[in-house]
């Protein structure tokens, strides 16, 4: 259970996030739409225990994660995994290292378990044999298994996807949208994806909320959203350029008025 | 001249919380060594690439430094025909200041652009928030490694440096300059002692501090993509290399009173 109260922060004194309100329940699918650099990023650093907000609550399992300092976070940070937009793949290391980091970190399991775990893992994505490789040799959609493999394999009950399938060609970004139903489901992880792909949205997605203007504006299954009457939400999902809806506004008022 | 003062005071500020971030990242490194387990791994890998790989170059700049200054030595004090003093100015010289100078500035050239670049790097392509979020603490897995490989090296390196530096110098003083080799090492061995090697020595066991905290904070900080990392990595460059200089100054001075010269 994810609690958010009226979270809000700026940059530089420019408001970015204005007080959101949002609750998501155990193994939900939220998917975060909106448009590009209004704060989806923001919003799901501040879910991943990454920024502290200015203002506002965040609560993970009902403990509020804005009093916590960085060494206090990470007992929390263990219950969720993220994908970043680039992946993040550590370049210094190999994809197996990559993979296997948290387990390595810890230091609970010996190395025949975590090879075992890793490869496990590296299947699961489909990207089986690949442990010797550097992430440079790697392509994006590749890039992004093995971050899923890296984000999955300590198994987090919550997963926050950033723009899983932006920069990918049409077929890469289904399969990745594929893997991330398929993940929620077997794995029954809570899972929170933003993007501002519609395709994904509804193959993902049982809830889809709208960020703009630093607020939730509306939130709802996907038929709901699809169905909804706000004509912010209609542009954006129907891909409508804000210069097309004036005109096409201004051309009925011209329209009504002759 | 209202806008004057407002420039020098945000100057002034500025200055201020820069030094209160580097003390905050040296601080949370303390904490971190004290109280967290050391990667050997990455301390290991941080020995090969500060200590190993920056050994060519030190060596290199030692032994030049080493012959040239015996050279400009032998020129004047044959004037007044001192030659064999040679030795102990230049053993003396390189030992407490030739030597840790040239070292630390070479290594904060090689290493702490390095250091920079590699963080500032991790930075923008959000390596430390994934860090971060696999819930390991930048400093722990970054900057730790980083001083105690930096702590270990720069000692070593100078005092190879030196011991370069000096070999060198009396190679260029009997075999070029023609000075008398007994002469010049028996008054080399009488003039110099223990302390001169200490002083210079515990010197870079302070510039290593300076040059892992100003670099790995420039790293940290970095912002906006390349062009930030390329900023970063000058900065850490210029900024490392002018606090080692003002430091050793008052270090010197401050040791002056603790070992008398
Ligand atoms: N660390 C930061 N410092 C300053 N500004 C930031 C920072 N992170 C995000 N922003 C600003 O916040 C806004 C929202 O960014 P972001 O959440 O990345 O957008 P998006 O919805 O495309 O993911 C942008 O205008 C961006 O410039
Ligand atoms: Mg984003």
């Amino acid at each position: 259970m994810i609690e958010i109260q009226q979270l809000c922060k700026s940059f530089k004194s420019v408001p970015v996030l204005q007080g959101v309100d949002l609750d998501i329940a155990d193994s939900e699918r939220l998917v975060i739409i909106g448009g590009s650099g209004c704060g989806k990023s923001v919003l799901l650093r501040h879910i991943a225990g990454l920024v502290k907000p200015d203002s506002g609550r965040l609560k993970i399992d009902g403990q509020d994660l804005t009093p916590l300092n960085e060494r206090a976070l990470n007992p929390i940070r263990r219950k969720i995994g993220v994908l970043f937009q680039g992946a993040a793949l550590f370049d210094s290391l190999d994809v197996f290292h990559n993979v296997a980091f948290s387990l390595l970190e810890e230091r609970t399991l010996g190395m025949p378990e975590i090879r075992q775990r890793v490869a496990e893992m590296l299947a699961a994505v489909g990207m089986s044999g690949q442990e010797g490789k550097k992430p440079a040799e790697l392509s994006g959609g590749m890039r992004k298994r093995i971050g899923l493999a890296r984000a999955l394999i300590h198994r987090p009950r919550i997963m926050l996807y950033d723009e899983p399938t932006t920069g990918l060609d049409p077929q890469i970004a289904d399969s990745i949208n594929r893997l991330i139903l398929k993940l929620a489901l077997e794995f029954n992880v809570t899972t929170i994806v933003v993007t501002h792909d519609m395709v994904s949205a509804y193959m993902v997605g049982n809830r889809i909320a709208m960020l703009h203007k630093g607020k939730i504006l509306v939130s709802g299954a996907p038929d709901q959203i699809q169905q909804c009457s706000n004509p912010i939400v209609q542009n954006f999902i129907h891909g409508v350029s804000e210069e097309a809806a004036a005109m096409k506004m201004s051309r009925r008022e011209n329209a009504s008025s002759t | 001249m209202t806008a004057f003062f407002e420039m020098a005071g945000r100057g002034v500020l500025g200055f201020v919380q820069y030094l209160g971030e580097v003390a905050l990242l040296s601080g949370d490194s303390f904490k971190s060594l004290a109280t967290q387990r050391l990667r050997w791994k990455e301390t290991v890998l941080q020995l090969h690439a500060i200590g190993v790989k920056s050994l060519p170059v030190v060596l290199l700049t030692g032994a030049f430094i080493g012959m040239v200054f015996a050279a400009q030595t032998y020129f004047q004090f044959h004037k007044v025909r001192m030659d064999t003093s040679t030795g102990p100015a230049v053993s003396i010289a390189l030992a407490r200041e030739l030597g840790p100078i040239i070292t630390s500035l070479m290594v904060a050239g090689r290493v702490g652009a390095a250091m920079a670049a590699e963080i500032g790097t991790m930075r923008v392509t959000e390596q430390i928030d994934a860090l971060r979020s696999l819930a390991v603490h930048p400093v722990d897995y970054l900057v730790a490694p980083r001083l105690i490989a930096m702590v270990i090296s720069l000692p070593l390196l100078t005092a190879m440096s030196v011991l370069t530096g000096i070999c060198c110098s009396w190679v260029v003083s009997i075999e070029v300059l023609g000075i008398d080799s007994a002469y010049y090492l028996h008054n080399m061995y009488k003039y110099t002692d223990a302390n001169d090697i200490n002083t210079g020595l515990i010197k870079v066991f302070l510039f290593s501090f300076i040059i892992v905290f100003v670099s790995c904070h420039k790293g940290m900080q970095c912002e906006g993509g390349a062009e930030g990392v390329g900023k970063a990595t000058t900065e850490a460059v210029v900024n490392s290399s002018i606090s080692i200089l003002i430091a050793n100054f008052f270090a010197t001075m401050l040791l002056s009173k603790i070992i008398p010269p």
